[in-house]
């Protein structure tokens, strides 16, 4: 009895652990691109989910095979890349900046095959990194929320404390610095990317201490953000994807990462025959972060207001204002006046 | 900076309320003998089934009436595998937590493919609350003054002797199961009714938390619930000084986000001492 119990146990164990089934979709059978999801993986209405829309379009953009690998936890990253390496696509997609060292030593053990990662630098021949100036798009918001703000203090929600995230903090802090010297901005880390009732919690937190407008970069906790900001009335800001319609006028505008402009870049490449490592970083120049249309919200903004986001994104781009990429820098950090009609 | 305390009393019983709904699951299952690390997986097949089926139907009672049928499925799981195939529970319990969490992933999966929308509007908060409350007080009265508690404590104790005294242990414990899975199913509803809208993995180790609870409470209702809302307190608290500066310095968000679990620690290895684990656990 013992052991026929133990063996059902365990195939319904493992039968709960393996990754999700690839799923493939048709076209020319030539060109295949598989990618991998972070832990975060699809349905996050973020940063998962915009890779997962470069995916979709490389069938019918650019024809061929696409394959989607989930991955249940960090430690899978390691197995998927090796199983994906065995089948030889054109071309393994990494999502996120934790697969780093699984995504390096895949690339180092299998030199012929082509690889790209998202939010990692590479200085690998078989490996593009693409990297974003989140800071960029995370000050045009700031910007939007120091102006926009009814009681002159903001908040940010992190997910986990990494740089990748304090970098979207300090572009935040720098632009509400710009808009408005003596807004406060207070933050709070939810250490998680998945609890989406301790985003809420977080988010109702910033709202007590004062706070109106509040920008998440949390993955799936932002989910709860947003629900608090609809409860209480008050205003949140998406990220990565465009979340403006998740609470319609209750999100202000979303900082977007065009992370599916590098999805899809790296299968041109790859597809193109002239593929080479190295990183491509994609600011607002390069359209690869930028704001929302503001559908549900334009009308909360103070006059003028887009006039001076324009204005501080047309600084970026031709290179007169630096944004700040930590703290450290924040501080330190003395606007530019800013020029409009 | 000012404390609020009645937003702060608020998020404690939000907080709170679901490890003490899930540690009471813990309590009964444990005082009839049978180890229970499976709750973080009931509570979030329990949370899955809510938020589905309400943004399904938009009736939120029926999502809370299925979140809580996914539990009791799950709980009868353990039941069937520790009662009837005598496997090691803790083996058990780990397995039931990889299977929901699987399944659970994967039906989100298929909703988001097919673009359904899962957001819902839930049923009040504070309703969750008065059974986070009312809960360990009944749970408490039942385990001294009616005959359901002092079999199920019997049985905790000995199985064999117990049956000896004309009390079956496998139907005790397999009642016991039953309301394990009810209690963990209200936990999980309760937690996703809070940001109305399910994520893949949204317990994030609460289950766990609520087994501390338990441990740290001695195996008694009211102790327990203690444990567990002011583990609700202390996390309600930490997001509300982080970021700002206490003692003139902004602290790191990762100390605060460590409080709880920290406090909680310190507070079990002091209490581990007169621990009364009952003597049955997981030996029959």
């Amino acid at each position: 009895m013992n052991r026929v119990g133990a063996a059902i146990l365990g195939m319904i164990a493992l039968a709960g652990c393996t990754a999700g089934q690839p799923a493939q979709t048709g076209g020319d059978a030539e060109f295949r691109v598989a990618l991998v999801f972070d832990e975060g993986g699809r349905g996050d209405k973020s940063f998962n989910d915009s890779a997962a829309r470069g995916l979709e379009r490389i069938p019918s953009e650019l024809g061929g095979k696409i394959q989607e690998v989930d991955s249940k936890s960090q430690a899978d990253y390691k197995t998927n890349f090796e199983q994906l390496s065995i089948d030889k696509p054109d071309l393994i997609i990494g999502v996120g900046s934790t697969m780093e060292k699984a995504m390096f030593e895949a690339a180092d053990s299998h030199p012929e095959q082509k690889y790209a990662i998202i939010d990692v630098p590479s200085d690998k021949p078989n490996l593009l990194g693409y990297t974003f100036r989140e800071e960029e798009g995370s000050f045009l918001v700031g910007v939007l929320a120091g102006l926009t703000s009814k009681t002159g203090k903001v908040g940010f929600v992190g997910g986990k404390s990494i740089d990748l995230i304090k970098k979207f903090e300090a572009g935040f802090r720098a632009g509400v610095k710009a808009a408005r010297p003596e807004a406060q901005v207070v933050s709070k880390y939810t250490e998680d990317w998945f609890d989406v009732a301790k985003g809420k919690e977080a988010a109702l937190a910033v709202y007590a201490s004062g706070a109106d407008i509040v920008y998440h970069a949390s993955g799936k906790c932002g989910l709860g953000v947003i629900n608090a900001a609809e409860e209480r009335g008050l205003l949140a800001i998406g990220v990565d994807s465009d979340q403006d319609d998740l609470a319609p006028g209750h999100v202000l505008t979303s900082m977007i990462k065009r992370v599916d402009l590098a999805v899809l870049d790296a299968a041109k490449r790859a597809k193109s025959g002239n593929f080479k490592g190295g990183t491509v970083v994609l600011g607002l120049k390069e359209g690869g972060v930028g704001i929302t249309e503001m559908r549900h919200t334009k009308h909360l903004l103070p006059p003028r207001a887009l006039e001076i986001v324009r204005a501080y994104e047309s600084m970026i781009k031709n290179g007169t204002l630096r944004v700040p990429t930590t703290l450290e820098e924040v501080e330190k950090f003395v606007p530019p006046p800013v020029q409009t009609g | 900076m000012t404390l609020d305390w009645m937003d702060i009393g608020g998020a404690t019983l939000r907080l709170g309320g679901p490890l003490c709904l899930a540690a009471m699951a813990g309590l009964i299952s444990e005082r009839s003998g049978v180890i229970n690390i499976g709750l973080e997986g009931k509570m979030l097949a329990a949370a899955a089934g809510t938020s589905f089926v309400s943004a399904m139907t938009g009736n939120p009672l029926l999502g809370i009436a299925v979140g809580i049928a996914s539990a009791v499925l799950f709980a009868l799981l353990h039941a069937i595998s520790v009662i009837v195939f005598r496997i090691d529970h803790v083996v058990s319990g780990m397995a039931i937590n990889a299977v929901s969490f699987g399944i659970t992933g994967y039906l989100a999966k298929l909703l988001t493919a097919r673009g359904a929308d899962q957001d819902f509007d839930s049923i009040p908060q504070p309703v969750f609350i008065l059974f986070a409350i009312a809960a360990p007080l009944l749970i408490a009265w039942a385990l001294r003054s009616t005959n359901w508690g002092l079999r199920l404590t019997a049985v905790g104790h000995s199985g064999a002797k117990s049956r000896e005294a004309g009390v079956d242990p496998v139907k005790v414990r397999w009642n016991a199961q039953l309301w394990v899975g009810v209690l963990a199913g209200i936990s999980g509803a309760m937690l996703v009714s809070q940001p109305e809208q399910f994520g893949v993995g949204m317990t994030a180790g609460r289950g766990f938390i609520a087994l501390a609870a338990l441990i740290f409470g001695g195996w008694r209702p009211i102790p327990t619930a203690l444990a567990a809302f002011s583990f609700g307190f202390f996390d309600a608290l930490q997001l509300r000084l982080q970021g700002e500066k206490v003692a003139g310095v902004e602290w790191p968000s990762q100390m605060w986000a460590a409080l709880p679990y920290l406090l909680t620690l310190i507070a079990l290895a002091g209490f581990l001492m007169k621990s009364r684990q009952p003597a049955a656990l997981g030996k029959e």
